[in-house]
């Protein structure tokens, strides 16, 4: 490499860069928004306009109960201390009544605070007798939380609350469980930003848990889910591919079918797919058929279209050629616009898939919702968007990283069309060296040096 | 390439092609195909599912969870056996040609379905010209007409956007919409997301007005009456566990994780559906006026219906209703 | 520039020696091939008919190098393109060995200027094409393919794709598959026209030498007088709009031919009658450009 092509500007208008610039820009471009939402997320005094609670808390005049880890407006955050700073005092008056149930929830206040300090482990959410003894310890001091501190205000209560329930006596049983009632602590959190918003490292987390937590007997698998989705997404362009080729040949091939179907054909890609998708449901019943119906019906119109399209763009020479040869009509079919449409055909294809990925979201919400789709469904519902953006970013990586496989896959595919090995294609190939040698061997095949005379 | 080669093998992989999506497609007729959605009153089958009671009763079934509209929408395709809705909309259902027969009456609504307002609005009368995102058609539609018509109001007096049910705590968030009226747990999500935003009405105001079924087609209870008797005896077993205080933990683990809430947060809305027990049930099955009978329940609903111009005939209710099973489960008692 | 100011008065171009006359003797007594009688074709445009060609008649005998030649806008491609069944007459007909030509067929092989090659088979399948097609076995098409490719010299490229292969090399390969078929006539389109001189030379050898020892009639398209003469036994000059045979010249050059027969005065004089009949001394306009000097009144180049 010599020094004069280093010193060339970065920016220049119809040249293009040098290939180790440009992997510095790709990994800038990946890096930048990176680097954005890190920091929005972790500079305190950017933004950060909610409380992100970290003691649960309810409201005797609500239904609603928030958990650690939920989001409330700055506002809302202190009308709702001042709320139960009123009902600690109604129960100091003697207004409040109680029963055992509530008693043993307001045991539980302190449960997400003792697995957030490692005192208790994380299935120990409603271990009543363990955390009746963090009860004791954080009374007495022998346990100091530091994540979150607890404030001056709610060290008194757990004092006060401990006096109530050891009245019975400080080893735990079914009935130290006072029916007096207990006192709430005062709502505690820190600033945060909106809840879709969610900080990188969240994310990361929710994406590891998502995959290795463990699962329930009868849960579905974030694997399974994926799998799933990966399944109607190539079951769909499967079968779109099984009538979409053919039909696109023969239409782009012989005029009579052109005319026959491609009028239909261009009028029904007007319709939009998810319009169709009760009839579907009521034609193929409630399980994987509807969906996968509904990923053929988003590509396989279009596919059509495309493939005809670039039948036409073949070389008609070649089918002249091939005539004069003595090529019947079948010969031509499938010795000549076949393997001719080929290469390209592979390109469209490719970027049909990445259409079936697209429909995958609307097919999945059919009938019983399933795989990827109902997991960003739910947890987006209930606002849990930590649980969503690393889906969200796994079908992207799926989507991208099959694109760019098959993309690589061409050249060794298509050793005809002459193409060279970038420096990218290398290093996807170099990435890729476990998958069968056979791949570089092909590779290799095609390397010595064009004979020119 | 040898032409034979290719030919045998591209057969060999259209006949496999054929098979896959034959396997896909294909559905044994053998289970019960039972539709469900997010209400609190449904969700307990989780427990006998989880706990395989379906196998020890004996009947094969396939609990198929979907969002309520889809769930009766699939059920008027014939893609399902049975599902699950309230009194009013299978009437609804029904008037549009989708016949059914409840045989077991699983709760009533007891708070848990809510007209909810954002901050500044705060009473039913204050909606007046506002606009409210409901369900139009359904269960939420028929609590809002009930709440105006108890201040004296009409449909006419607010602006009615159709928004399903999951979407309006989302549609409320985004000031689209002043209110919302919605069953939990989207009108507890709704409650939390908008701070400040109140219940103006709930189904507790108006008790009776919706009970919550397991609708059966006609045809498949006539073929298979046995498999639904083992079915309402699996229901009343879950209830039994249900009511017993040293489950509730339990229950509230399977129940809240369907619908991805936590234990914590489902549990006060274990007190806004009431489930019937079996002795509860059977006074709600006997025919009789107001609200405290399935029958005068739904025989005022129908009223309503026509009156708001849901449909124009009024329903004859006794074709939607069944009885006998739960009824030869109590004697059997 | 007129014909009578030349250096040297060139000799008639229908002055045989006798070597050739004896040569045009056994010609003329050689079976026809091909047979054009009465061919026309009209082209229907936006603007009305437009007359391609016009009452073609002309015979090809066997194992003849014929080349058909004319003025831009003659038909010599509408022609070739008849003759090879890609475009249909409007009227008369072509007959092969006395049988109508009604489409496209393997008798009669076409070489094209574009090469056409098709770019996903090698060299060596290229030439398999015609036979596997005509349901010839594989090992007996590949043996056939060597024999054709070492013919055409590229025995050491017969697994060489394509886009691996020069324009000489792609052409040679073209004629190879185009022989392997074994038409009883060979069309070729111009197919030196995109190659450089000296490639193009090379090839114009390379394929009389070919045709001398293979059974092949040639019926060769140009527009370049010299390849004309060069090449053929006989010239089909063609006059343009509408595309007419103006006459069929008997080429008075000896054979074998090689490079220096360029300067003889036979192969002078019928280039020369060629010109005129493609460029009439007549329709020649003369006018200078209008060119303003621009330069230095002493800066002169010559």
């Amino acid at each position: 490499m010599s020094k004069k092509r280093h010193t060339r500007p970065w920016i220049e208008v119809g040249r293009e860069i040098s290939s180790s610039r440009a992997g510095i820009l790709t990994a800038i471009s990946f890096a930048l928004p990176l680097a954005i939402w890190s920091l929005v997320s972790y500079t305190p005094f950017i933004w950060h306009p909610d409380i992100r609670l970290e003691l649960p808390a309810s409201r005797a005049d609500s239904t609603s109960v928030y958990v650690t880890g939920d989001h409330v407006g700055k506002d809302f955050f202190a009308e709702f201390q001042d709320a139960i700073r009123a009902e600690n005092e109604a129960i100091e008056r003697g207004e409040t009544k109680s029963s055992r149930r509530s008693n043993t929830r307001q045991i539980r206040q302190v449960a997400s605070l003792a697995i957030r300090q490692g005192w208790l482990n994380a299935d120990q959410e409603r271990d009543t007798e363990a955390i009746f003894y963090i009860w004791q310890d954080l009374a007495t001091g022998e346990r100091v939380s530091t994540r979150p501190v607890l404030s001056e205000e709610n060290l008194y209560l757990v004092q006060k609350n401990w006096t109530l329930l050891s009245a019975a006596g400080s080893e735990y049983s079914r009935e130290s469980i006072p029916s007096t009632p207990l006192y709430k602590l005062v709502p505690q959190g820190r600033p945060a930003n909106p809840d879709y918003l969610p900080e990188p490292l969240a994310v990361l987390k929710a994406g590891i848990n998502a995959f290795t937590n463990e699962i329930d007997e009868g849960e579905t698998s974030m694997a399974e889910r994926t799998l799933h989705s990966v399944k109607i997404v190539f079951s769909g362009f499967l079968v779109s591919c099984i009538i979409g080729i053919p039909l696109g040949m023969l239409c782009g091939s012989i005029s009579f079918f052109s005319r026959l179907i491609e009028p239909f054909v261009d009028f029904f890609r007007y319709m939009p797919a998810p319009t169709f998708s009760t009839i579907l449901v009521a034609i193929l019943l409630a399980n994987d058929a509807p969906k996968i119906a509904m990923v053929v019906l988003g590509t396989l119109f279009q596919m059509i279209l495309i493939i005809a399209k670039t039948t036409r763009l073949l070389d008609n020479s070649l089918l002249e050629a091939a005539q004069t040869l003595g090529a019947s009509q079948k010969q031509l079919l499938f010795k000549v616009i076949g393997p001719g449409i080929l290469p390209n055909l592979y390109n469209d294809l490719r970027i049909l898939l990445g259409w079936a990925w697209t429909w995958l979201v609307i097919a999945e919400l059919i009938g019983v919702k399933s795989g990827l789709t109902e997991f960003i469904e739910t947890q987006g519902r209930w606002r849990n968007f930590d649980q969503v953006y690393p889906i969200i970013i796994l079908i992207g990586l799926i989507g991208y990283f099959t694109d760019q496989f098959l993309a690589w896959l061409r050249r060794p595919l298509f050793p005809w069309l002459g193409e060279p090995i970038g420096p990218k294609s290398r290093a996807v190939i170099s990435c890729v060296a476990y998958v069968p040698n056979w791949f570089k061997d092909a590779v290799d095949r095609r390397q010595p040096n064009p004979p020119r005379t | 390439m040898k032409p034979v080669t290719f030919i045998s093998r591209s057969k060999a992989l259209f006949a496999s092609l054929i098979l896959y999506f034959s396997s896909i497609v294909a559905t044994s007729a053998e289970p019960l195909k039972i539709g469900y959605s997010d209400w609190p009153g449904w969700l307990p089958w989780e427990i006998a599912i989880k706990k395989g009671w379906f196998e020890k009763a004996g009947v094969e079934v396939d609990f198929q969870f979907m969002d309520y509209v889809a769930s009766m929408e699939t059920f008027a395709a014939g893609a399902l056996d049975a599902t699950h809705m309230t009194n009013g909309d299978a009437l609804v259902f029904g008037s549009t040609g989708a016949p059914s027969v409840a045989i077991i009456c699983n709760d009533y609504s007891n708070g848990n379905d809510m007209l909810i307002a954002r901050p500044g609005i705060n009473s039913v009368k204050d909606l007046k010209g506002k606009k409210v995102g409901v369900e139009v058609g359904f269960v939420s539609h028929l609590l809002l007409l009930t709440a105006l018509e108890s201040v004296g109001m009409t449909e006419s007096d607010v602006e009615v956007v159709n928004v399903p049910n999951g979407e309006t705590p989302q549609v409320l968030a985004s000031g689209g919409v002043d209110a919302i009226c919605a069953w939990q747990p989207s009108s507890g999500a709704a409650l939390k997301l908008v701070d400040g935003s109140k219940t103006l009405f709930t189904s507790a105001d108006a008790p009776g007005i919706i009970y919550d079924l397991l609708y059966v087609s006609p045809e498949s209870l006539e073929s298979r009456r046995d498999d639904w008797m083992k079915v309402v005896e699996v229901w009343y077993k879950v209830v039994d566990f249900m009511k017993d205080e040293d489950n509730i933990d339990e229950t509230l683990e399977i129940i809240a994780g369907k619908v991805s809430v936590s234990p914590d947060e489902y549990e006060p809305f274990l007190d806004g559906t009431y489930i019937l027990t079996l002795e509860e049930a059977a006074k709600i099955w006997k025919d009789g006026e107001g609200l405290g009978s399935l029958y005068g329940s739904s025989r005022i609903v129908d009223q309503f219906n026509v009156k708001f111009e849901v449909y124009d005939e009024p329903e004859s209710i006794e074709k939607y209703l069944d009885p006998s099973l739960t009824m030869k489960l109590l004697k059997s008692k | 520039m007129s014909p009578e100011s030349s250096v040297t008065k060139l000799p008639d171009y229908r002055e045989q020696s006798p070597k050739v006359k004896e040569r045009f003797e056994r010609f003329h007594k050689r079976p026809v091939v091909l047979e054009v009688k009465n061919l026309g074709r009209v082209f229907e445009s936006s603007n009305g008919p437009v007359t391609a060609l016009e009452d073609v008649n002309f015979n090809i005998k066997r194992r003849e190098f014929n080349c058909v030649i004319g003025p831009s806008g003659c038909g010599k491609s509408t022609l070739i393109r008849i003759l090879a069944g890609l475009d249909y007459p409007t009227s008369g007909q072509v007959l092969l060995d006395g049988k109508p030509v009604l489409g496209p067929g393997a008798d009669r092989g076409m070489v094209f200027q574009g090469y056409t090659l098709f770019p996903w088979l090698t060299v060596k399948r290229n030439v398999m094409f015609g036979p596997m097609n005509a349901g010839e076995s594989e090992t007996e098409s590949e043996r056939n393919a060597r024999f054709w490719i070492d013919m055409v010299g590229l025995s050491k490229f017969e697994n060489a794709y394509p886009y691996q292969l020069s324009g000489g090399m792609k052409q040679r390969t073209a004629i190879a598959r185009a022989l392997a078929n074994q038409p009883r006539i060979l069309l070729m389109d111009e197919p030196f026209g995109a190659l450089d001189a000296q490639t193009r030379f090379q090839m114009q050898t390379s394929l009389l030498e070919i045709w001398r020892n293979v059974e092949v009639t040639i019926l060769f398209i140009t527009h370049d007088l010299e390849e004309a003469v060069f090449l053929s036994d006989r010239i089909l000059v063609l006059d343009a709009h509408p595309g007419r045979v103006n006459e069929m010249i008997e080429s008075p050059v000896p054979r074998p031919r090689n490079d220096e027969q360029c300067v003889h005065p036979e192969f002078l004089a019928t280039k020369q009658h060629i010109e005129h009949l493609i460029h009439p001394p007549e329709s020649r306009s003369d006018t200078p450009l209008r060119i303003t000097r621009m330069t230095d009144p002493d800066d002169t180049v010559f």
